[in-house]
This record gives structure tokens, C-alpha cells and sequence, in this order.
């Protein structure tokens, strides 16, 4: 113990005694504390009830006085083990008693879920993290509140609509075109996590599918994250992205436990920009129309007089943003015999984001049984069923929307029907959007011992979704010929998977400890998408049993695309073994078969060998007191990546629907690659992990070497070839970190505790090779990223801002030695930095005084860059775009020093080809950001042990409460809609008229019965 | 041991089974496609190929659009003030290697290529062709290979007689096989080479094969088209017989009624009529891209004005028939607007022949051939041009005079259907050196931006790959 905590305590010592000095004298208890060695316990908190306590002294003695007579419950207590409490009567004389504390289930000595198997954490030699609680505030999708808790694992989450996920990454990026998220498993099924379903425009409006949003946080019992090869490993060729194993409730033994919580609260955004109003807009246009040469009034858009213009001014943002509520409510049962024990769970959620009219809702079930059939056989099965009902409206740049609001609805047009469609009030009265998901995730276990130190465990898995996308517009929506229209897209994904295990472990005496894993799995997941579109239709394709069979509707159109599917086979094994305890060697191999390569590269081998030495068990150091864990850990190993489209191994052609002179058509639309292969990360992993005092201090330092090969890239190929892109295995990047995260109870008395966790994360991304393709071969889609060799993922290759020309205002660029040019060129752009930050991690604080308990947590991401995509024409070229109160630092006369440069409505003006090209530092950020992610302040009643009530709690939550940055925008934390894995690997922290995220306060209450 | 052993026997077993037909379990593969390897086996599906290369040429990126109007936003047909992103940079010349512009017109014009370059390696394959067979398909597919490779020199390389012409890489990628493999640009020497070279091999090809259907290239098609690139190469002499010869085959009556003269259909069974040598049939079912640019909205707005020049050509002789027929003008928020009627007669129709090379353009050729030579004949040719727009005969016989004429009256004839520009680079690198477009704001007819940048989806599959020089026009 240190001398401040020694301090500290004594302060409180003499704190808890001053009632006693002035109390009569009438019993006194006198004892010593020791553990379960016999060794005497200092500091130990003895408390007789709740007014009257000690602390045991440097040989474990204590002594409380002046006690009045009565029966009370003593308490002892220890940092790092169980409580002592035992009924006592205090009577006129002394009393004494010797307690003996035992040892507490040291963190180390937790149960980790390993991918087929579980371990004790301190037998690791692999890199896993554990998080618990992530269902801390109402609405995000589990992942999101990975945030901030585990060290390594940066989560962006996408924005402030409502349903939307996150954007994980575990120790950097190791892909380009290939999936970079990590893979998900639900108590052992890999479920389907594709955010861009087969099929079907996954982006739409603005906003990704959220295929994780359909599983109820609260039903989420652990989360393990498999970091490194060693750890991943045994999945193989599906772990290079690392992999995030959630494990749900079960029942226990004893009475039935009931749990239910409600929630409410309220959300509104984080920030808003300020625009400029009607009158400044026109003076604007104006201005620029008379920079440009121009006499007269300038031209409005969409055919507006500057009569009307002049007098109208309509708040478009407002039509879009309002405060949003919140509401979710939650049930879970626990109960079990020795025979059967099961969990169920339920649960109902509204999620209202601030953008009206958009909500997520989620009405969710879970049945979990255990079944201990004979001694020698298990059976467990797993279930659950939920609906995702999320409201749509249009959120970034599609038309009518929050994005439309901040850009061509300019607040000179009229906010009536004037617009049709592009009116957000007009679109979300006459146009429905939601999209409804089913999802059911379920699996079977059989496990047998048939004999003594044998377990073979076989499980079948089933995991369906069915996603529908539906919009309905009304007769007034179609404003030319009065047609209402339903539609859906429809997509169905059956993902079937089986595994059989042995685990064997061998008794070789007492130092020696060696179990064996061998299994088997086998999935296929088959995709379905079918579209429907009915015109003259009366109410969305929802509300309506049999869509096609119902004679009302004169005009449909069917489309049911080529099923898509994959399927993987996989063999691998397991070997861990320990000597004394201290020694550990674990290794891992698994040969995976993918359906998307051919058969010259169909089956890839990923070794995996781990080593660990818990050096605080050897004899110099095992009875420190100090020093309760000293490990120190290496590993080596491969995994691998197959997470591209399917087919993509095969050349073909397609019939077209149109003909030629009455003929058909076919043409090619894919070029073969019948090597396409895997794509391989080597990780090699080292770290120590240290406890003292018995855990009241944990520390670890972990580092790493990720080197990835064969990367699967959508290669480009020259237009003039007749193709695009096809796939290809080219090139290899880096990623290299270190990560250290800090576990503390600085106090722990009996009415006051402190626990703080610290975890920072540094990753060094660099692409070493991509086949001496162009900066401009790889890019991030719509959101204007780039890949060059020596470089992060995601680089801005922009052209440096060199300043207004006080002169005559234009802008003054830099070419690539530094010159200044009025000329914009590509040629001029140089590498100025990048979406990738340099460090990310959370610092979390939790405090319990008395009954009440906070929580503050807080996140951080330092370095990186933001550009914002929609800046260029927020404030540049004068065009039909609203334009941000920022351009008043504008150039107007000879001589000016202003930000920004004369206004014009000629690109040319500013050495551009278009207005979309006034790109260069000007709109790049510093990314970095401290963020209060959630606050929680909870009150928990003391129940009396008759009551039926066992708990009761009571607590409010603020969500991103304040975020400290210098990015002017609207939120440093943002990950875009996005295009393809390709555009989500280079392009987080791209914003483009993304909504910000919320900010929300919630109150909620939770009983126990 | 033995007992664990046992356990493992079964468990292998039970793998075995589960398992056992693991390669179908494996070997997924995608629906609804035509595996390359069944693609192409016979007759009907090179057919079905060459029919894709058609859909492709009608394209909005190509014949169907952007070929005519992102040549005439760089000249001086259209009014482009108020154009912005892509079209202003085409308008401006300013065009970079990431206006999508120019990415598309780069595209479908080697997408045509590529399928008509894999049925060229596949003629000797595939069974079952006749000789016949295999002179027709060639005939078709050199026809449109070098049509992609001509339309784009004219638009992405140095112009032809510019004297940058066998400059390196001052063309476009010569492509004549179906490959990946990298290249770079070739000179424009070569390209128009390559060009003459597929044009005689088209034409060899086509020449008896006469059984051809109405909607493919003949060998008339064929002729006219290499009359076409030899006329920009300003080879008047070597031109001229094949006008003769194209022309005596159309039948020398021009379509007098000057509603049919462009936009014309007469259903799916009719042929082209009296102007069109060769047309492609539109895609009735898709936007049909220059409808929607150059035709009139009902609220009077139009994506592409015609300038005031074309207006004032038209209106510089009393009495002229397309002032009215092919013109007129629109007051939107109090600017007036010029637009051209050319496709109005189309009514609601999305059905039309799209023509690619007609009459008109073939008589304006031979007049200025024959004026180039010594002048006869010249103005029968242009007067029956002249004549079937309600004008007089013109009479000067003064070459230069008559080569005014004709080429007023092509700017007059052939506003807004992607000539001009090429026009204008023709006379400049052939006659006058110091030519400049547009009278408000002059444009040198050679400034660098009056060729279109080299897009980043070429420049993105090949370093070495040279760019074109950017702006400088203005």
C-alpha cells in the first residue's frame, strides 16, 4: 500500500471514530483479521452495523469501542476478498472474535470465453479483452458501447440517426477491399453482421444497415475480444480483423431471480451549424454576381424572384431536428435446478433520434436452457426472436432531409408544398419509410462425456434475417400524375452452421496440465433479395398480408435476384499446455475452405503458438506481498481474411433485359481470377501484465506486429480495358502498436469506492505495397480518401491552402514544392494527412458513496484528420447552397487579410474545373477529441431482507455530455454512410452532411426480485 | 487409451459423413450468369455479344449522349453560362482527370471495343461460322472498333494536323485485343492509322455481304464513316470518291421535310429513310440522354441552350425555314433562352433512330471536298442544303467564299449534334492556325483545355500513363 492511500485511510479512520468520542460507553468488540494462509490482515474495515467500526491494525488487530448493547451484523472487509458478515449480540463486557477473510476470485482467476472452450485469464497466452456492461445508455446497438473499454478497439459510431452501428476496428486495419470488421460470434454462432446485404442498395439515405442493432443489449451477459493471432487463431481464416465473441444470459441455480429496468430520456443533437439568413444569402449571391463581372441582379435558384427570396426565410434545419424521446424497457428471469436452469429475457425499445420523424424500435425475446440430462450429457439451446422496426427519413445527402437542410434548401424558398419532395415536412408526410427486420439467432448443444476427461460437444446453429426496406408514397407525393406507390426490397439471409468438438485432457501428475481441442464447422449462409413495387396502392407493403394477390393494384413489378451464398469448412485444434502452473504454451491451427476462391487456393492453413510465464508463481517472488501477478506473454501466429463479395473467382456474363433488332443481349460484366486466394496477417504479439496487492492495481503493456500479405483488393484496371475493377491479391500493409490499460481501486471503504480504468491504444498503420497502382487507383468512393505506399489507410492526398491573395482575394494554393499558384491541379496534391488516428482509449471512473454510484466515462482519440466534404460548398463557390455565417471572413476589397476568399459563381475564379474540386487543407481538421460519453449517477436502495423487492435502483444517464476539440464542424466522431467495406476501410472520420451525433439524458430505474 | 482411442475412430467417422461431400458443399456458383467458359459457343451468342456492343453504342455515354454534347460544350453550339460541376469544366476547358465527364465518355467506346476485340479472337473458334458468317461479324466489329478509337481521339488526343499529332501519347490506347494488359496512350498518328486500317478492313468485309440486317452496319456504313475520318484528316481527294460512291447509293434526295431530318422513326420495321446512312435504334425504355438534354421541359427550361450565335446564323438570311423549324425561344424569370427543336417531333416518343452519320453531312462534306479541289460541283451540293431551308441559291463561286458557305451552313445544319467542335479543330490545324471559337470570349481552337483530360479510371490502372495539359484556354 502506498503512502498516500496509507494516508488517506488514516484521515478516514480518525473521521469514523469522532461519533464515538461522544457516545456512552457500553460494549466494546476486539478481534484480529487474517487470510486463509493465517497471515494477519492490515487495513481490514470492520464495521458493527453501520455506525460503529475500525480498521484492523499492521498485525490484523482491531478494537471498537463504546458500542451500545444490541444485536448488530459485523462486517469485515478486505480489498480482494469475500466480506465477513456474521450476526452478533454486543453486550456490557468485551467481546472477541477472530475472523478469517478468504480470498476473492482474483480477476486473474476469471473465466474467459476462448472461441470453442473457456480458460482462466491468467492461463492466457493470447491477447483477449473482457467488457461486461454495454448496455449503458438507451438505444446503441452493444457494439457502440464497446467505446472507450477495451484497449485496442476503437469504435466510431455512425451517426446520430436512429438503428445506427458503429464502425469497429481491433488494432488497426489490415484490408483495403476486403471486409476490415471484425467477426461476431453469438454463443458460438459467426452471425451475419453484413452491413451491405447482397442485393440491396445497403446505403440508402444516408445511413448503412445495422445488421447488430436486432440484438438486445441487456440479454448480453459478457463480451470477450479476441485481439491477437494466438487469440483469434482458432478462427482461423475469419480472425485477422480480430474477433468479438458475445455470450447471453443463462439461468442459475436457486429461486427464480426476476430483473426489470425502464428507461426514458430525451436526445437532441450535439451541435448545429449556423447558417446564413435570406437577406445575407442574397447579398452574398449578389456579391459574388459582381465580383464575377457580372451588372444587375444575380440569377436565383429554382426560378425565384428576388421579390419572393427577399421575403422569405425558412428554417429548414428546424423542420428536420427536434428533440427526440427515448423509452426502453427490459426483463430478465433467471432460475434453475440442478436439472434445468434457464434464462429469459424481453424487451421493448423506442429509440427517437433528434431527426423528425426517425426511430428505431426493437421488441426482443430470448429463451436460454441448460439441460443436465444424466451426468454424462448436456444439452443447451439458445433462442431468441426479435423485430427492428426503424423509421426512416432522409438523413445526408439524400433529398428532403437533414443533409438537404444544411445544403441546397436554401431558406429563400417557400417552406410550403413548393418543393414537393425535397420539402422535408412535405416528404415525411407523404412519404413512409421503414424498414423492418426480423432476426432470429438460435442454436443447439449437445455435449456427452462418455468417458472421464473427455467432452465432445456437437452444435447446430441457425441464424435467419429478413430485412425489409419499405417506402410508400402517396397520391399527393407524386405530384404529376398522382400515383401512389408501395415498394419493398426484400433480403433474406439463412446462415446455417454446425460444429463438432473433442476436448480431451490428459492427466500427466501433478505439474503437468495438457487438454487437446479438435473440431469441425461447417456454414453456409444463402442470401435471397427480391424487390416489389406496386402502384395505385392504398398502404405500405407491411400492412399488407398478401401484396401481390390483392386486385386493388393495377400496376406490379417484381424482381427476385440470383440467390447469393458462400460457404466455409473449417478443421482446427487446439493444445494447451501448463507446467506448475506458471509455464504455459498454447497452440492453434485451423485449415480453412472458402467457397469464394477456386480449388488451387480453396483451403488456407493459419498456425497460431503462444507462450506465457507467470514469473510472480516462482519461489522469489511468491510471497510478496506486493506483487500479486507478474506474466509476461509471447505469441506468433497467421489468420486470414476472406471477406469480399462472392464469385469473384469467376469470369462471366449476363442477359441483358433490353434487345438489340429484336435479338438478345449478353455481355460480360465480370473478369476471372481464378487465383484469388487469401488474404494473410502474421501477428506477433508480446505483453505483461502486472497486479498488486492482491489486484488492487493491475497494469498490462501489450505490443504488436501485424504484417499482412496477398491483400484482396478491387484492383483497378485501365477504363480502356472495357472493365472497372476486378479482384486481385496485391500488395501487404503494417500495422504496429501498443496498448496499456490501468485497473485501480485507489479507496475502497465501506461507504466509499473508487474504481478508475485508463486504457490508451497507439497503432501505426502503413501500406507497404499495392502493385504500383496510382494514388488515385484506391479510392474511398464518395468520400475522396486515398492509398499510396509508405502511408496509412485512408490518406488525404489533397492540395496544400496557402492563403487568401490580399490583392485581389483568390485563392492561393501550394504545387508540391511550396509555390503558390491561383491554379488548382491535382498535380498538386501531396500527402497532408490522415483518417487513422495516432491513439485511441477510454478513461472510466466509478465511484461508490454510500448507496449512490457514478460512473463517468470518457473517450478519447488523438490525432487523425477530418475532412469535411461538405464544407467546399458550404462556404465556397457561390452555387444553390446554403452557405455557413463563417463566410462573413470573406475577402471583399484590395488589401483585405480575410479566411476566406472573394465570393464568385464561377469555379474558374478560384482555378478550379467545378465547384466539387475546391478541395485542399483549407477544409482538413484535427481530429483528436475528448469526449464525456456517458455519466451515470445511480441511487441504489438498501431492501430489508423480508422485502420481495431485493433491489432497487434508480439512476440518470447523460450521453456525450460535452466533447472538447478543435473541429469546427459538427461532431469529431463520425463515420459516414458508406459504399462498400472498401469505402468504410478508408473513410471513417469523412463527413459529408452526416448527422451528429445525440446527446441524451435518460432516467431509468431497475428492481430486483 | 484404447477406449480414447475408439472415440477418436468415431469422431473421424462422424466428420467423414458429415462432411463427406465437402466439394459440392464448396464449389458455389453464382446464378443467374453465363459462365465465361458457356458463353460463347456458337453463332447466336457472338450475336447476342456483337448486340451488346449496339446497347452500348446507343449508350447515354456514348452515341446516345455525351459523344454529342460533351464535344459541343466545348465549342460553341451551346450557351453554357449557367453550366456547373462536369458540364462547366467541358464548357470552361477545364476538364481534370476526376470530372466524371470524362470517364464516361471515355468508357463505353472501349466497353463496345472489348466485346467486339473478344468476338474477333473467337471467329476461328467457335463452330458451326460460314465463311460469310466470319466476313460479316468482322465487318461489324472493326466498324465499331475503329468508331470507339476515332470518336475519342477527337476528343482526348492532339488534334489530327495540329502538328502535336505524332507527338508521344498524344492520342488515345489503341486496344485490339480483349485484354488487362497495360498500355499507354499511342500517338493520333497512330490511332487514325489504326483507324483507316479497321475502316478498309470493315469495309472489305461488308463488301458483298449485302444480306445484312437493316439495324447493323453495311458496308455503306462503313464507307461513309471512313469518309468521315478522311474528311477530319482534311484528305479531301481521298474522300471525295467515296462520298460519290456513298452518296449514289443513299439516292441523293435529301429528306425535305425538316422535322424528319433528325429526329426520325418510323417503327421498329421501317428503315433509316432518306438521310440516314446509319442510325442506332434507341433504347425506348431508358432515358434516352439526348432527349432530356436538348429537348424543351414543359416549363420552358432546357439543360442545354443553344447560343446566341447559332441564333443569329440562323436568322442572317430572311426567310430561313430551320430559324422556326429547329429553333425557338424561351423566357424563363426573365431571361431568354435559346432552344433547339431538333427532337421535338419526336412527341411524347422515346423510340428514334439515332443517326450517326446522314445525308446532310455527307453533301456538306462533298461540297467542301469539291470546293477544297476546284469548286464544281460544290455548290449543287450546298444549294440543295440551302434550298430545303426556304434560301436562295448561293452563287460565288470565290473558293474561300463557298468555303465560308458551306461551313455556315454545317454550323447551321448540324448545331447541337456533336460536330462543331471537331469542325472547328479541322479548319484550325488544317487552314487557319490563329482560329478562335465563341465572339463574347475568344477560345483558340488549339489552347490545351480544348481536349478533354485523360480520366482517372485510365490513369488509375497505369502510372505511366501521359496526361493531357489542362486550361489555359481562358
Amino acid at each position: 500500500m502506498n503512502l498516500k492511500l496509507r494516508l488517506n485511510y488514516g484521515l478516514l479512520v480518525c473521521f469514523l471514530m469522532i461519533p464515538f468520542a461522544f457516545l456512552s460507553a457500553q460494549g466494546v468488540l476486539k478481534g484480529g483479521v487474517k487470510d486463509d494462509k493465517g497471515q494477519p490482515l492490515s487495513g481490514a474495515t470492520v464495521m458493527v452495523g453501520t455506525d460503529y467500526g475500525a480498521y484492523s491494525d499492521e498485525d490484523g488487530n482491531f478494537r471498537v469501542e463504546n458500542i451500545p448493547t444490541g444485536d448488530y451484523t459485523l462486517t469485515v472487509s478486505y480489498f480482494g476478498y469475500t466480506d465477513y458478515t456474521a450476526p452478533i449480540a454486543i453486550g456490557a463486557t468485551e467481546i472477541a472474535v477472530e475472523v478469517t477473510l478468504n480470498e476473492a476470485a482474483s480477476t486473474a482467476n476469471e473465466v474467459v470465453i476462448v472461441g470453442y472452450g473457456t480458460m482462466r485469464k491468467r492461463d492466457l497466452t493470447s491477447s483477449i479483452a473482457k467488457v461486461k456492461e454495454v448496455n449503458d445508455n438507451v438505444g446503441n446497438s452493444f457494439e457502440v458501447n464497446l467505446q472507450g473499454k477495451a484497449p485496442g478497439v476503437q469504435v466510431i459510431q455512425s451517426s446520430g440517426a436512429a438503428g445506427t452501428g458503429a464502425v469497429v476496428r481491433i488494432r488497426g486495419l489490415n484490408s483495403i477491399s476486403a471486409s476490415g470488421d471484425p467477426l461476431y460470434v453469438v454463443d458460438g454462432i459467426p452471425i451475419t453482421q453484413d452491413i451491405f446485404p447482397s442485393g440491396a442498395s445497403a446505403n440508402r439515405g444516408g445511413q448503412n444497415n445495422n445488421p447488430l442493432n436486432s440484438i438486445n443489449p441487456n440479454d448480453i451477459e459478457s463480451i470477450e475480444i479476441l485481439k491477437d493471432a494466438a487469440a483469434a487463431g482458432i478462427y482461423g481464416s475469419r480472425g485477422a480483423n480480430g474477433v468479438i465473441l458475445i455470450t447471453t444470459k443463462k439461468g442459475q441455480t436457486g429461486k427464480p431471480e426476476f430483473d426489470f429496468t425502464a428507461r426514458v430520456g430525451a436526445s437532441t443533437p450535439t451541435k448545429l451549424h449556423k447558417f446564413t439568413n435570406n437577406q445575407e444569402w442574397l447579398q452574398l449571391r449578389q456579391e459574388a454576381w459582381e465580383n464575377d463581372g457580372n451588372v444587375g441582379r444575380a440569377p436565383l435558384p429554382r426560378n425565384m424572384t428576388w421579390e419572393n427570396a427577399l421575403k422569405t426565410n425558412t428554417d429548414w434545419v428546424g423542420m428536420t431536428v427536434g428533440t427526440g424521446v427515448k423509452q426502453e424497457y427490459t426483463m430478465g428471469m433467471k432460475q434453475g435446478t440442478k436439472k434445468f436452469s434457464s434464462y429469459l429475457g424481453a424487451g421493448y425499445l423506442n429509440d427517437e433520434s433528434y431527426l423528425r420523424g426517425n426511430n428505431f424500435q426493437r421488441y426482443s425475446g430470448r429463451y436460454n436452457l441448460d439441460w443436465n440430462v444424466a451426468k454424462w450429457i448436456k444439452v443447451s439451446a439458445n433462442t431468441s426472436l426479435s423485430q427492428g422496426l426503424n423509421n426512416r427519413v432522409s438523413q445526408a445527402w439524400d433529398a428532403g432531409g437533414f443533409g438537404a437542410a444544411n445544403s441546397t434548401l436554401l431558406n429563400i424558398y417557400p417552406g410550403d408544398d413548393y418543393l414537393g419532395g425535397d420539402d422535408p415536412t412535405f416528404r415525411r408526410n407523404h412519404r413512409k419509410w421503414r424498414t423492418v427486420e426480423w432476426r432470429s439467432i438460435n442454436n443447439g448443444t449437445i455435449s456427452l462425456t462418455p468417458i472421464k476427461n473427455l467432452e465432445i460437444r456437437g452444435t447446430g446453429n441457425y441464424d435467419f434475417m429478413n430485412w425489409d426496406d419499405n417506402i410508400y408514397e402517396d397520391t399527393v407525393y407524386d405530384q404529376t400524375n398522382h400515383i401512389a406507390r408501395a415498394s419493398r426490397s426484400r433480403v433474406i439471409t439463412r446462415n446455417r452452421s454446425a460444429n463438432l468438438t473433442a476436448q480431451y485432457n490428459f492427466e500427466l501428475g501433478q505439474n503437468h496440465t495438457l487438454y487437446i481441442l479438435a473440431g469441425t464447422e461447417a456454414q453456409k449462409s444463402v442470401t435471397e433479395y427480391t424487390s416489389l413495387s406496386l402502384d395505385n396502392a392504398d398502404r405500405p407493403i407491411y400492412l399488407r398480408p398478401n401484396p401481390i394477390g390483392d386486385l386493388t393494384i393495377d400496376t406490379t413489378s417484381v424482381y427476385k435476384a440470383p440467390v447469393q451464398a458462400w460457404s466455409f469448412l473449417s478443421y482446427f485444434s487446439r493444445l494447451n499446455y501448463a507446467f506448475k502452473d506458471k509455464y504455459f504454451v498454447q497452440g492453434t491451427i485451423r485449415r480453412d475452405a472458402s467457397s469464394r476462391f477456386g480449388s488451387n487456393y480453396r483451403w488456407g492453413t493459419f498456425p497460431t503458438v503462444g507462450v506465457a510465464w507467470i514469473i510472480s508463481e516462482e519461489g522469489f517472488l511468491k510471497e510478496s506481498k506486493t506483487l500479486n501477478m507478474l506474466k509476461v506473454k509471447a505469441s506468433w501466429g497467421y489468420t486470414g481474411n476472406a471477406n469480399i463479395p462472392n464469385y469473384q473467382r469467376f469470369g462471366y456474363f449476363q442477359n441483358s433485359n433490353f434487345t438489340y433488332n429484336d435479338s438478345a443481349i449478353i455481355f460480360p460484366t465480370q473478369l476471372a481470377n481464378p487465383d484469388l486466394r487469401w488474404e494473410k496477417t502474421r501477428t506477433i504479439d508480446g505483453g505483461i501484465e502486472v497486479g498488486l496487492w492482491n489486484d488492487r492495481l493491475q497494469f498490462g503493456v501489450e505490443f504488436y506486429d501485424k504484417h499482412t500479405t496477398d491483400l484482396l483488393i478491387n484492383g483497378v484496371v485501365q477504363s480502356s480495358t472495357g472493365f472497372g475493377t476486378y479482384y486481385q491479391n496485391v500488395g501487404s500493409i503494417m500495422n504496429r502498436g501498443v496498448e496499456f490499460s490501468l485497473t485501480a481501486t485507489p479507496i475502497d471503504l465501506k461507504n466509499f469506492r473508487w474504481t478508475t480504468n485508463l486504457n490508451i491504444a497507439r497503432n501505426v498503420n502503413k501500406v507497404l505495397d499495392i502493385g504500383g497502382a496510382s494514388p488515385d487507383a484506391l479510392s474511398g468512393g464518395t468520400n475522396d480518401t486515398r492509398i499510396l505506399v509508405g502511408y496509412p489507410i485512408g490518406t488525404h492526398f489533397r492540395v496544400k491552402w496557402g492563403g487568401v491573395d490580399p490583392l485581389d482575394g483568390k485563392p492561393i494554393y501550394l504545387d508540391t514544392l511550396g509555390n503558390p499558384t491561383k491554379q488548382w491541379s491535382e498535380a498538386h496534391r501531396v500527402v497532408v494527412g490522415k483518417v487513422l488516428p495516432d491513439a485511441v482509449g477510454g478513461f472510466s471512473n466509478t465511484f461508490a458513496i454510500g448507496n449512490f454510484d457514478i460512473n463517468a466515462l470518457i473517450t478519447y482519440s488523438i490525432g487523425g484528420d477530418i475532412y469535411d466534404n461538405s464544407v467546399k460548398r458550404q462556404m465556397g463557390v457561390v452555387t444553390d447552397w446554403n452557405m455557413r455565417t463563417e463566410i462573413f471572413d470573406r475577402w471583399r476589397k484590395p488589401g483585405d487579410m480575410a479566411t476566406y476568399p472573394r465570393l464568385t459563381m464561377d469555379p474558374g475564379m478560384y482555378g478550379l474545373s467545378s465547384e466539387w474540386q475546391y478541395n485542399s487543407t483549407l477544409w482538413l481538421y484535427d481530429a483528436s477529441y475528448v469526449r464525456m460519453k456517458n455519466l451515470t449517477v445511480g441511487y441504489t436502495y438498501k431492501m430489508p431482507t423480508t422485502s420481495k423487492i431485493k433491489s432497487l435502483r434508480l439512476y440518470a444517464i447523460g450521453t456525450n455530455l460535452f466533447t472538447l476539440t478543435n473541429y469546427p464542424g459538427l461532431d469529431p466522431e463520425i463515420a459516414r454512410d458508406f459504399e462498400n467495406p472498401q469505402d468504410r476501410n478508408m473513410s471513417v472520420g469523412i463527413t459529408y452532411l452526416s448527422a451528429p451525433q445525440q446527446r441524451s439524458f435518460s432516467i431509468g430505474i431497475n428492481v430486483g426480485l | 487409451m484404447k477406449k480414447i482411442s475408439n472415440y477418436i475412430i468415431l469422431i473421424s467417422v462422424l466428420i467423414g459423413v458429415a462432411f463427406s461431400s465437402c466439394k459440392n458443399f464448396l464449389e458455389l456458383k453464382p446464378e443467374g450468369v453465363i459462365l465465361e467458359e458457356d458463353a460463347l459457343k456458337n453463332k447466336d451468342s457472338l450475336l447476342k455479344l456483337l448486340n451488346s456492343s449496339y446497347d452500348a453504342a446507343r449508350s447515354g455515354n456514348y452515341f446516345g449522349g455525351r459523344v454529342w454534347y460533351l464535344p459541343d460544350m466545348m465549342a460553341d453550339d451551346l450557351d453554357g453560362t449557367l453550366f456547373t460541376t462536369d458540364w462547366g469544366s467541358f464548357y470552361n476547358h477545364r476538364t481534370s482527370i476526376f470530372i466524371p465527364a470524362c470517364g464516361e465518355v471515355w468508357q463505353d467506346p472501349y466497353i463496345v471495343t472489348y466485346r467486339v476485340n473478344t468476338i474477333l479472337a473467337k471467329l476461328e473458334e467457335v463452330e458451326g461460322l460460314t465463311e460469310q458468317d466470319k466476313k460479316w461479324f468482322e465487318g461489324q466489329c472493326k466498324f465499331w472498333r475503329a468508331v470507339g478509337h476515332f470518336e475519342l481521339v477527337r476528343i482526348f488526343g492532339q488534334p489530327y494536323g495540329s502538328g502535336r499529332e505524332n507527338e508521344a501519347q498524344s492520342g488515345i490506347p489503341i486496344r485490339l485485343i480483349a485484354s488487362q494488359d497495360k498500355t499507354v496512350r499511342n500517338t493520333t498518328q497512330e490511332v487514325y492509322t489504326q483507324v483507316l486500317k479497321d475502316l478498309d478492313e470493315s469495309i472489305a468485309a461488308l463488301t458483298g455481304n449485302f444480306n445484312v440486317p437493316k439495324w447493323y452496319v453495311n458496308v455503306w456504313a462503313a464507307k461513309a464513316y471512313k469518309a468521315r475520318v478522311l474528311f477530319q484528316m482534311n484528305r479531301t481527294t481521298d474522300c471525295l470518291p467515296i462520298l460519290n460512291e456513298v452518296i449514289q447509293y443513299q439516292g441523293d434526295n435529301l429528306e425535305m421535310d425538316l422535322e424528319k431530318r433528325i429526329s426520325t422513326w418510323g417503327g421498329a420495321n421501317e428503315p433509316f429513310g432518306k438521310e440516314v446512312i446509319f442510325g442506332l435504334h434507341s433504347r425506348s425504355d431508358i432515358n434516352t440522354d439526348l432527349l432530356d438534354r436538348y429537348k424543351k421541359r414543359s416549363n420552358g427550361t432546357v439543360d442545354l441552350p443553344i447560343s446566341n450565335e447559332i441564333l443569329s446564323l440562323v436568322n442572317s438570311e430572311p426567310n430561313d425555314l430551320r430559324a422556326t423549324a429547329w429553333i425557338e425561344t424561351s423566357t424563363v424569370d426573365g431571361r431568354t433562352i435559346v432552344v433547339s427543336k431538333k427532337f421535338n417531333y419526336l412527341n411524347n416518343s422515346r423510340k428514334f433512330i439515332i443517326p450517326i452519320i446522314h445525308l446532310t453531312d455527307l453533301k456538306l462534306m462533298r461540297a467542301e471536298c469539291l470546293a477544297s479541289s476546284n469548286g464544281l460541283g460544290a455548290l449543287a451540293d450546298l444549294n440543295a442544303i440551302r434550298n430545303r431551308a426556304g434560301l436562295l441559291d448561293f452563287t460565288s463561286t470565290d473558293v474561300n467564299a463557298l468555303k465560308n458557305e458551306i461551313r455556315k451552313q454545317r454550323r447551321i445544319e448540324m448545331f447541337g449534334e456533336g460536330s462543331r467542335l471537331h469542325e472547328v479543330k479541322k479548319v484550325g490545324a488544317f487552314e487557319q492556325s490563329g482560329l478562335t471559337i465563341r465572339l463574347l470570349d475568344p477560345v483558340l481552337w488549339n489552347c490545351p483545355g480544348m481536349i478533354a483530360q485523360i480520366p482517372n479510371a485510365e490513369i488509375a490502372g497505369n502510372l505511366n500513363i501521359l496526361r493531357n495539359e489542362e486550361g489555359g484556354c481562358n
